[in-house]
């Protein structure tokens, strides 16, 4: 890429390796590249967030208040390039989502528009059945725990939920060290994450319940 | 999220909200979820030996649209024909809770639900052919 300030080559760092001017981002950056590191799952989110705490610095407003208007506008498109890279790989589940998205799957689109007017369809998504079936029976029992006030119950559920999440997760992080990941055993595996996940969120508890459960 | 007076009032009175006996052969039992937002909806239908939906019990867990859609769902197929539940289109609740374009997945897990609520009857039947209905009507 050519510098705007100083029209020569600037790399593809976030300052022109010329003359140090801010450079717009490059639309072809995936989230991984915006932090130089390579594309897979297993990252250190230590080292991640002193990359992104060290570029937020170079980034920073401040910086730029007097600066020509081309580079308040590039440190600001970086900004928001880098936060949002930040947001999704710094989680487990939106940096596994956008791996597979960067595959061209996008987790729950294709089971979602399954539909059950095929006779076979049912059939065909065995695993599917079985999660949904353990789903909701996980989520009666935790709506007659909390209509009988059984918060040691609630509790159990909560954590045993987690551990489920937890399991998934793990699974999905194998799933992409493999040599040969399967893609669609990792998605699975992460629509199944969603609905615990899904759950989890249900059994926070919300202001107002504790009272409204005696 | 601004809901519709008709989505507000199924979700704070759901029609038809429980269980029937998954077991039993006239009952069929459709337990459908949306990956995308994790939500799960088991919808069940009883069935006469007329082939007529006597009865509808549905439990949702998920947002207002799902439980608001399935409330209606059977509230509608109660009284039907397995042949007139089966096409009850997803586009008809969309139009009488007036839900938004991001709601419209919920009505989609209704159809579904209804769908595979049929389905499973329809198995069960296909299984126990030779038995006599233990059907009440």
């Amino acid at each position: 890429m050519i510098c705007w300030s100083c029209e020569k080559n600037a790399g593809d760092g976030m300052l022109c390796a010329g003359c140090g001017a801010v450079q717009p981002p490059l639309r072809t950056a995936d989230h991984f590249r915006v932090f130089g590191l390579p594309r897979k799952f297993d990252l250190d989110v230590a080292d991640l967030e002193w990359r992104y705490k060290e570029m937020t610095k170079v980034l920073h407003p401040d910086r730029f208040a007097r600066a020509d208007a081309r580079a308040r506008r590039a440190s600001l498109e970086r900004s928001v390039q880098l936060n949002l890279a930040w947001r999704t790989l710094s989680q487990p589940v939106a940096r596994a989502e956008y791996l597979l998205s960067l595959e061209g799957i996008e987790v729950g689109e294709p089971a979602g528009s399954k539909r059950s007017d095929r006779p076979d369809s049912r059939a065909t998504q065995p695993v599917d059945t079985a999660l949904l079936v353990e789903v909701m029976e996980l989520r009666e029992a935790l709506a007659e725990a909390r209509a009988r006030g059984d918060s040691a119950k609630v509790a159990s559920l909560v954590a045993g939920v987690q551990a489920l999440h937890n399991r998934e997760m793990a699974e999905v992080a194998a799933g992409f060290a493999a040599a040969q990941p399967n893609l669609a055993a990792i998605t699975a595996r992460l629509v199944a994450a969603r609905y615990y996940r899904r759950f989890l969120e249900e059994a926070e508890p919300h202001e107002g319940e504790e009272d409204a459960a005696k | 999220m601004a809901y519709s007076g008709k989505v507000i009032d199924h979700y704070e009175n759901p029609r038809n909200v429980g269980s029937l006996d998954k077991e039993a052969p006239n009952v069929g039992t459709g337990l459908v979820g949306a990956p995308a937002c994790g939500d799960v909806m088991k919808l069940q239908i009883q069935v006469s030996d007329a082939g007529v939906i006597e009865d509808a019990k549905f439990k949702t867990f998920g947002c207002g649209s799902a439980i608001a859609s399935s409330s209606l769902a059977t509230e509608w197929i109660k009284g039907m024909t397995l042949e007139q539940a089966m096409s009850v289109r997803n586009t008809q609740i969309v139009q009488e809770l007036n839900l938004p374009p991001v709601k419209i997945h919920c009505s989609v897990l209704a159809e579904d639900a209804i769908k595979s609520a049929i389905a499973d009857y329809r198995r069960k039947q296909r299984g126990s052919q030779t038995q006599p209905s233990l059907g009440e009507s």
